[in-house]
């Protein structure tokens, strides 16, 4: 995802006190594009890369501290994933449409932290893994969690923050 | 696992994710839609490889450091449901329910066909 720290924000929290209009989405989508067509930022980079250290050592080390044997369901990488999804929606939505434009927020923690802390690939290995055993009743539960518990999350989250908004 | 490990873990983690947004951005720049293709890329991939590491019999700590770390951090999830998430609100529900299914057939297709390759080496 690119880090957008354009005025999107503004845009989207018109967007989202009525219902939902072409002309916001347009607008977010050119915002974007403005943001794409920058050069890359050196402290965007080291953004990234802090908040990808921090990540990778809070779900790395959650596995460690939470091994999973075969046959069992992957709580370490099921709670990182699902933690980040909560975050992402939490920090984006916040960043999008109530803080003032920060360049190095977002890429701070949703590209970097958000993104290292979760993980796809190894969602799939676990799922190669339950289908060898042929244990799909555990492949597709968890396979349906991840997705339904992700997607739900960031919804939450990003309803969320589009409350406290409302209420201020 | 040592310290050094855990250090190992930091930078490869760092040099996953700045792995991942380049390759997002270079593909999005690229793409005319809104669709994410990006997040595809960087999430097949990463799981093509993380399948090759597995079929090469990587273990132990050169599978946490090469693979969870690394691999790990460069593929996401977060950002994959942000996206659909984001098309759903934005009435692009077809789009969103593509970018779920396309994602996982091609994840789960890419980490098999990375480890078959693995263990055939």
């Amino acid at each position: 995802m690119t880090p957008t720290a354009g005025l999107g924000h503004i845009v989207r929290s018109q967007h989202h006190q009525g219902s939902p209009g072409d002309a916001a989405i347009t607008t977010a989508t050119q915002t974007e594009h403005d943001s794409r067509s920058r050069r890359i930022d050196p402290s965007e980079l080291l953004a990234i890369a802090l908040g990808g250290a921090i990540g990778a050592l809070a779900r790395v080390g959650l596995a460690q501290a939470a091994p999973v044997s075969t046959g069992s369901w992957p709580w370490a990488t099921f709670a990182a994933n699902i933690v980040g999804a909560l975050l992402i929606g939490y920090f984006v939505t916040r960043l999008q449409e109530r803080l003032p434009v920060s360049t190095l927020r977002r890429p701070l923690l949703a590209t970097g932290f958000c993104g290292a802390l979760t993980t796809f690939s190894t969602v799939q290995i676990e799922l190669l893994k339950m289908a060898d055993r042929h244990d799909w009743a555990l492949a597709a539960s968890y396979l349906s969690a991840s997705v339904i518990g992700g997607y739900l999350a960031v919804f939450a989250s990003s309803a969320m923050v589009r409350r406290v908004r409302a209420l201020a | 696992m040592s310290a050094y490990a855990w250090i190992a873990v930091a930078v490869l983690g760092s040099v996953g994710s700045i792995a991942r947004f380049l390759l997002d951005r270079a593909i999005s720049l690229r793409s005319a839609g809104s669709f994410p293709l990006g997040t595809l890329a960087v999430n097949a991939s990463g799981a093509l490889v993380l399948g090759l590491l597995t079929g090469l019999a990587f273990s132990g700590e050169a599978l946490t450091l090469a693979g969870s770390a690394t691999i790990g951090s460069y593929t996401t999830f977060s950002t994959w449901m942000f996206e659909t998430h984001r098309l759903g609100e934005d009435g692009r529900v077809q789009a969103g329910a593509l970018n779920v299914l396309v994602s996982i057939v091609v994840g789960i297709g890419a980490a098999l066909l990375g480890r078959t390759i693995g263990a055939a080496l």
